[in-house]
């Protein structure tokens, strides 16, 4: 009688906690999941994007084109609510182009506004995220997009985000969902324009590849008078 | 089995081919052969080359495939994968080609359809590329940066190697086959510049051996090694013709030898076949003589065994066996009488009668010859009696009449001295006398000796057996009529004594009652009856004496003389004026301890009797020898003179007068018989008017105190006189 009821007990209270443990991995592992794939993605893309920066280490070469130091680490910057988590702590470590890897995290800008709620047009850190080789704009900073890919237009920063519309105010690859993977769409005007050259390879795999975007007209404009001043 | 036996007929058969045939073999042996090893060499070649550049050209395609992939594995598309790995539809050989992640899972897949390719297993990829029977796998890595992200796999039919190896092979082949070809039409061309020359050569030798006519020679072409071996050719040619001719004579003369040897050759057999009848003969010559001795031992043995006592008896047993063994008519045992000198026939045995006989005589003096013979030599074999000088004599009388032609007469002898003769006599055919025919007469002889020799000896004892027979009784009766002697002397002088006593008696009556009727002759003659009588009486005592000795056997014992004599000498209670002396120390002796007494009584005794000097003198002593003593009685008394000497000791012998001296004279003749008796003798050693001495023996037996005879030292023991006898 005794052990019967032990027995009872036990298996209640197991199948209670394998429940309840059960929740809670299902509850933080489903935005999780997607992250770390988009983490890992935001790691490979380095390796499918050619620039002076993102070149690899090399003893000989001193600092060619000033800004591309190849024995400092590739720094990855995440703008706005960081949805990401845990996610990087899996990758810690890992090389990319031979170079170790650092995740900044930087304020959005509402975390910047004012009493009226306005918000800066310049982030307080804009030079440090210039420092940034690929920089993840949240979904927070949508409303301030120009803001932020504006001034790093011409940078070779690759930006990423995973919000839609993100390629057609100049952003370079956008994250996005079909038949629960995840996806990218890439503007390579955006890429070119920040000299960077995205490998075919890439952009086999983009679901989308944007040629123009709300920046083309200007670019248009500044070859027009380049040319002309030469 | 078969391949074995077929192996030796292969080579035969290539052996007796012809120079053409094998020339050509030869030339296509090697073409033939350069030419398939070329082929199998280039087709290996092609076939491992073909495999690797297979290989590598797979790994190129693979490796293109991977770099196209490295992307869609990063992003984790799939779809791109898949794409891309169809693109290698357009080769036609790949059948299969898998993309896996590094994790293991299968992330893109090609497949022809209908293809029967296996899908390779993740967990059994191999490390760059596998060859299975109809497929080759090849796997590369896919790479990003230096890390892998996951493999690409494509697995390609083998069928458009296999077909190219093929149409490879077929066409070596078929060149192998054309230039094979072509190479035999030339060697066939070609080899008649090396064989003709040799053809030629070999035709000339078969016509120059077939038809033997060394004359041809060969015709000479040119100076290469051919030529020169149709120059040698030629040589030899004239060389055997010369050869040849010489051979001729040779062979004429050869056979000449052969003839002559063939005729030694048969001469020597037919005397070596002479020479093995001959050994033959000899051989069954010795087996009859074996045969031969293996009888007479026989026949020997079965006498010898015989022990008949009777020697008449074994002669005839003896003759009868010696005619069967010997196969002769008559067989004769004769002995040797001396006077006449003659032999006497003891048996003679006639065979064809089976009769014996005997007591014929051969009379020395009638065959002078053939006494001398058997008195000379060993055995008389004649094997032509009548011709034989030994027995010739015995021709007219004996030999013709009873048609005896040879003899075989054996002496018998004993210790050397003739004894007789043993005589085999055969009738008919003149015999040889073999050796061992020989020999068993002489056996026969010998038995016949030890025969006679055992019957004298047998006689000889029998008759000592009688003798003595006779000499125990002889001993037995003289014993008895000695004793009855003795109790005769003894019953008489005893019987003797009584009278005697009578008539002293009455003479005492006669003197004492008529003593003075009688005038003084009667008295004087009264005086001497008397007389007569106690001398009488005391021969009696002394014949008495003697006679009791040995009568009466008293036991030995141990006697010592020491005290013996002082006893002796106050017995007989010397005068004065003889001293009487004797050693110290004298031994003592094993003896009847009376009968010693009476010696020294007797011996001393005498000494006082016979004193004739005013100052006697009686010394005793004793001396020792070899398992004896000898005592000595010595005095200086008259002494005896010594003619007397073998006298003394009989019995009733004195040397004085009777009437000087009562004496019995048997006092010394008791002496001798008692020491006798004890085993010893009597010696008497005297000077006539100086002394006598005598000695007398005893011998030593195993007494326990003798321990005083060792003392040579004579001293005197009688305190009454210091002088010796000597």
């Amino acid at each position: 009688m005794m052990n019967k009821s032990v027995y009872i007990f036990a298996v209640l209270v197991m199948s209670w906690l394998a429940f309840a443990t059960g929740r809670t991995l299902c509850a933080q592992e489903t935005p999780s999941k997607e992250y770390r794939i988009k983490a890992a993605f935001l790691y490979n893309f380095v390796m499918f994007v050619d620039s002076s920066r993102f070149q690899q280490p090399t003893r000989d070469e001193g600092e060619g084109e000033g800004e591309a130091d190849p024995n400092k680490p590739i720094l990855i910057g995440v703008l706005g609510r960081d949805p990401f988590g845990q996610s990087f702590e899996a990758l810690k470590g890992r090389q990319v182009r031979n170079r170790p890897v650092v995740v900044r995290r930087f304020k959005g800008f509402e975390a910047f506004a004012d009493a009226d709620g306005r918000t800066p047009p310049r982030h307080p850190r804009q030079n440090t995220i210039e420092e940034c080789h690929v920089l993840f704009i949240c979904a927070s900073e949508k409303p301030h997009l120009k803001n932020i890919l504006d001034p790093i237009r011409q940078r070779p920063i690759l930006t990423v985000a995973d919000t839609p519309g993100f390629l057609e105010t100049g952003g370079m690859i956008n994250f996005l969902i079909e038949d629960k993977k995840v996806r990218f769409e890439i503007n390579t005007v955006a890429a070119e324009r920040a000299k960077l050259q995205i490998r075919a390879k890439l952009l086999r795999l983009a679901k989308r590849v944007v040629k123009n975007d709300s920046n083309s007209e200007r670019d248009n404009k500044e070859r027009e008078t380049e040319d002309e001043e030469t | 089995m078969k391949r074995r036996r077929l192996k030796p007929a292969l080579t035969a058969w290539i052996r007796n081919l012809s120079l053409r045939h094998k020339l050509v073999a030869t030339i296509m042996l090697i073409c033939v052969s350069a030419l398939v090893l070329a082929g199998a060499t280039f087709t290996a070649w092609e076939w491992v080359s073909l495999r690797r550049a297979m290989v590598i050209d797979l790994s190129t395609h693979a490796d293109i495939l991977a770099d196209g992939c490295q992307a869609a594995i990063t992003f984790e598309d799939s779809a791109d994968a898949n794409e891309i790995l169809h693109a290698i539809a357009a080769i036609p050989s790949i059948q299969v080609a898998c993309v896996y992640t590094s994790d293991g899972t299968r992330f893109a897949m090609f497949m022809r359809m209908d293809t029967a390719a296996p899908i390779p297993d993740r967990s059994h990829l191999p490390q760059s590329h596998r060859f299975d029977r109809d497929f080759l796998t090849v796997v590369r890595p896919i790479m990003l940066e230096t890390e892998q992200i996951g493999v690409i796999c494509i697995t390609s039919s083998l069928d458009p190697m296999n077909t190219r190896l093929k149409h490879g092979l077929l066409a070596t082949l078929s060149i192998i086959l054309v230039v094979s070809l072509g190479a035999y039409l030339a060697a066939l061309r070609l080899q008649r510049v090396v064989s003709s020359p040799i053809l030629y050569l070999a035709g000339v030798a078969h016509v120059v051996s077939e038809k033997k006519q060394y004359g041809i020679r060969a015709e000479q072409h040119g100076t290469d090694e051919v030529g020169l071996l149709v120059q040698a050719f030629n040589e030899m040619l004239e060389q055997i013709q010369q050869r040849d001719s010489a051979l001729v004579g040779a062979n004429e003369q050869l056979e000449a030898r052969v003839q002559e040897r063939t005729a030694a050759l048969s001469t020597a057999n037919e005397k070596l076949t002479r020479e093995i009848t001959f050994r033959k003969r000899g051989e069954q010559i010795l087996k009859r003589r074996t045969q031969r001795i293996v009888r007479h031992q026989r026949t020997l043995a079965k006498l010898n065994k015989g022990t008949n006592d009777d020697i008449a008896a074994a002669m005839q047993t003896m003759t009868e066996e010696a005619a069967q063994t010997l196969a002769v008519e008559r067989v004769s045992i004769w002995f040797l009488s001396e006077k006449p000198a003659a032999l006497v026939c003891e048996d003679l045995y006639k065979q064809s009668e089976n009769t014996h006989e005997s007591a014929a005589q051969l009379r020395a003096a009638d065959y002078p010859a053939y006494f001398g013979a058997i008195e000379s030599s060993r055995i008389v074999a004649a094997n032509d009696a009548r011709q034989d000088p030994r027995t010739g004599e015995f021709n007219a009388s004996y030999l013709k009449p009873l048609g005896i032609v040879s003899m075989l007469d054996v002496p018998v002898r004993l210790h050397g001295k003739l004894l007789g003769v043993i005589r085999c006599e055969h009738a008919g055919q003149p015999r040889e006398w073999s050796l061992e025919e020989q020999d068993f007469g002489a056996s026969l002889a010998d038995m016949i000796a030890l025969r006679v020799e055992a019957n004298q000896r047998r006689k000889a004892e029998r008759a000592l057996a009688k003798v003595n027979k006779h000499l125990a009784e002889t001993v037995r009766e003289l014993r008895r009529s000695n004793k009855e002697l003795q109790d005769f002397a003894y019953v008489t002088a005893h019987d003797l004594k009584a009278p005697l006593r009578g008539i002293g008696t009455l003479a005492d009556w006669i003197a004492s009652d008529y003593g003075d009727k009688l005038d003084e002759e009667g008295q004087q003659q009264l005086g001497l009856l008397k007389g007569r009588v106690s001398r009488m009486s005391g021969l009696i005592d002394g014949i008495l004496h003697y006679s009791e000795i040995g009568r009466t056997a008293k036991c030995r014992e141990q006697v010592d003389v020491n005290k013996l004599l002082p006893e002796v000498i106050t017995q007989l209670a010397p005068p004065n004026h003889i001293v009487i002396t004797f050693e110290k120390n004298l031994p003592t002796v094993v003896f009847e301890r009376v009968r010693l007494l009476q010696v020294f009584q007797n011996l001393i005794g005498n000494a006082i009797k016979y004193m004739d000097k005013p100052q006697g003198h009686v010394h005793i002593s004793a001396s020792t020898d070899e398992g004896i003593w000898t005592f000595s009685v010595a005095d200086n008394g008259p002494g005896i003179d010594e003619k007397y000497f073998g006298k003394i000791f009989k019995m009733f012998q004195t040397l004085t007068r009777r009437d000087d001296l009562e004496s019995t004279g048997i006092g010394l003749a008791v002496v001798k018989k008692i020491v006798e008796l004890h085993g010893g003798t009597v010696t008497v050693e005297a000077k006539v008017g100086e002394g006598t001495t005598f000695s007398f023996t005893v011998p030593k037996q195993d007494a326990p105190s003798q321990a005083r005879q060792d003392n040579p030292d004579v001293s005197e023991a009688a305190s009454t006189s210091a002088r010796s006898s000597e």
